[in-house]
């Protein structure tokens, strides 16, 4: 990859990988840092890359250092035994994109993040097992339950009657 | 002998027929995860033919199904702040915006503090008269015709007897007695001119230096009168103000640039730039005030004293 090409790395994926962590965290500095540092590390062997693969070299190298952001922060629930008492709040908003967010926000993080990948970027289920190192059957798991829980919400916050 | 066999009771083995799970038989657990499945399009042919089953015989389900297909993430406008610090300039730019502007910049501040500064003042003062007009100064001129120190000894009658040459200003030192040490008064030297009062006197040499041997080459000292330069000082300060102007706007920090700086500046430029081992120290007392500047390299050492005079 040469130079132009990192660049035009930078300003074609650089929103989508900061919506992407920026969803995945609620926070915009973390977000902008673990971006940041993407895009350093991609500098330093931009030469090993090919432009072809590095939407998905940036998706993945962002999901791993956020995943050792939120360990170090340790604030990663636990996947199969996360506690969804708080899942469900009032919900007054009338935007049914605006509460799915909010109920995203309330799903455990590998959930988040393979929703976002998939209805965000349209990645298939093999692509965002590459990127999160989860099996493809995992991945689909993931999915299903993440929308059988956002359904959930959006039912128990009376969004849906 | 027989041993006591474990065998599970009846009821613990299902039969055939119970494996089977029927369409109705699923529960909403179930039947979301499935529905979920089949709003991604992940679901395989029977499974598909499964569920619509249940969905036909169900209005429920059938709504609860579809409701899937609505759950769907659209993402905001969210931009990324740190996007143009992100973007990296060429190589080859790179270069240019980080040597070759800065470089420029400062000629031009340069130039601009030459042509506007007593320098530039000067030249057109030179332009519009053509000379520089001043007061005359009288210097003498020492013609060396080889290194002072270097004298052959010459017997004494083939000395030949000239009459010494005196300037007005060694006229004055000596009617003072600022001689340097080991100096005679001219005026009594009678028929031969020692070189150490007059080359003392101008500063061209230093009292160790110069030999005590009678030089009889050295005997013709000129006169000129050259135009002093009257703002000389003036343009040495206007210097030494804008190097220092410059060096602060780099740095950032006010600096006081002095000669020894500078001196030390180009020495280890010079040493960059040539690969060599040049030193410059400068040696100061107790009070911290500099008092002599010692120099040393492979080819030549020497030390010097601080002129309190020099800025």
């Amino acid at each position: 990859m040469i130079v132009k090409e990192y660049n035009n790395a930078v300003r074609e994926f650089g929103d989508h990988v900061f919506r992407f962590i920026l969803r995945s965290i609620k926070d915009s500095h973390r977000a902008d840092d673990i971006v940041q540092d993407t895009y350093e590390k991609l500098w330093r062997c931009v030469t090993e890359i090919e432009y072809g693969a590095v939407k998905s070299w940036l998706f993945s190298t962002a999901y791993n250092r956020m995943i050792d952001v939120i360990r170090k922060d340790s604030r990663l629930v636990d996947v199969e035994y996360y506690d969804d008492s708080t899942l469900y709040a009032e919900e007054n908003g009338n935007d049914l994109n605006e509460v799915l967010h909010r109920a995203l926000e309330k799903l455990p993080a590998v959930q988040r993040s393979v929703i976002l990948l998939r209805d965000y970027e349209g990645y298939n289920y093999r692509e965002i097992g590459e990127i999160t190192g989860l099996s493809e059957a995992q991945v689909k798991t993931y999915i299903f339950r993440g929308r059988v829980a956002l359904r959930n919400y959006l039912v128990k916050t009376s969004v849906w009657q | 002998m027989d041993f006591p066999r474990l065998t599970p009771p009846d009821d613990r083995m299902p039969s055939g027929r119970r494996l089977f799970r029927r369409p109705a038989e699923l529960t909403d657990e179930q039947f979301d995860l499935m529905a979920a499945a089949w709003a991604e399009g992940a679901l395989s042919g029977e499974a598909v033919e499964e569920l619509e089953s249940v969905m036909t015989a169900s209005t429920d389900r059938r709504d609860r199904a579809g409701s899937f297909r609505s759950i769907r993430l659209v993402p905001y406008n969210e931009n990324w702040p740190g996007m143009k610090s992100a973007v990296r300039l060429s190589p080859a730019l790179t270069a240019f915006r980080r040597s070759v502007i800065p470089t420029l910049l400062a000629v031009a501040a340069m130039v601009i503090m030459i042509i506007y500064g007593p320098a530039g003042a000067k030249l057109k003062t030179i332009n519009s008269r053509g000379a520089v007009n001043g007061p005359a100064m009288t210097v003498a001129e020492i013609q060396v015709y080889a290194p002072i120190i270097a004298v052959e000894r010459i017997p004494e009658p083939n000395i030949l007897p000239v009459r010494p040459v005196q300037t007005p200003a060694a006229e004055e030192n000596a009617s003072q007695g600022h001689l340097a040490e080991g100096m005679e008064k001219p005026a009594e030297i009678t028929g031969l001119v020692r070189v150490e009062p007059i080359a003392l006197a101008r500063g061209h040499a230093t009292a160790s230096s110069v030999a005590p041997e009678l030089i009889p080459a050295i005997i013709s000292v000129n006169i000129r009168d050259i135009q002093p330069d009257m703002t000389l000082q003036e343009e040495k300060n206007w210097m030494f103000r804008s190097i220092s102007f410059l060096a602060g706007a780099v740095t950032g920090k006010e600096k006081k640039i002095d000669g020894y700086m500078i001196a030390n500046g180009c020495i280890t430029g010079i040493n960059n730039v040539f690969g060599w081992d040049m030193e410059l120290d400068r040696i100061s007392n107790k009070s911290g005030e500099p008092v002599a500047v010692t120099f040393s390299s492979s080819l030549l050492s020497f030390t010097k004293p601080v002129n309190k005079t020099t800025p």
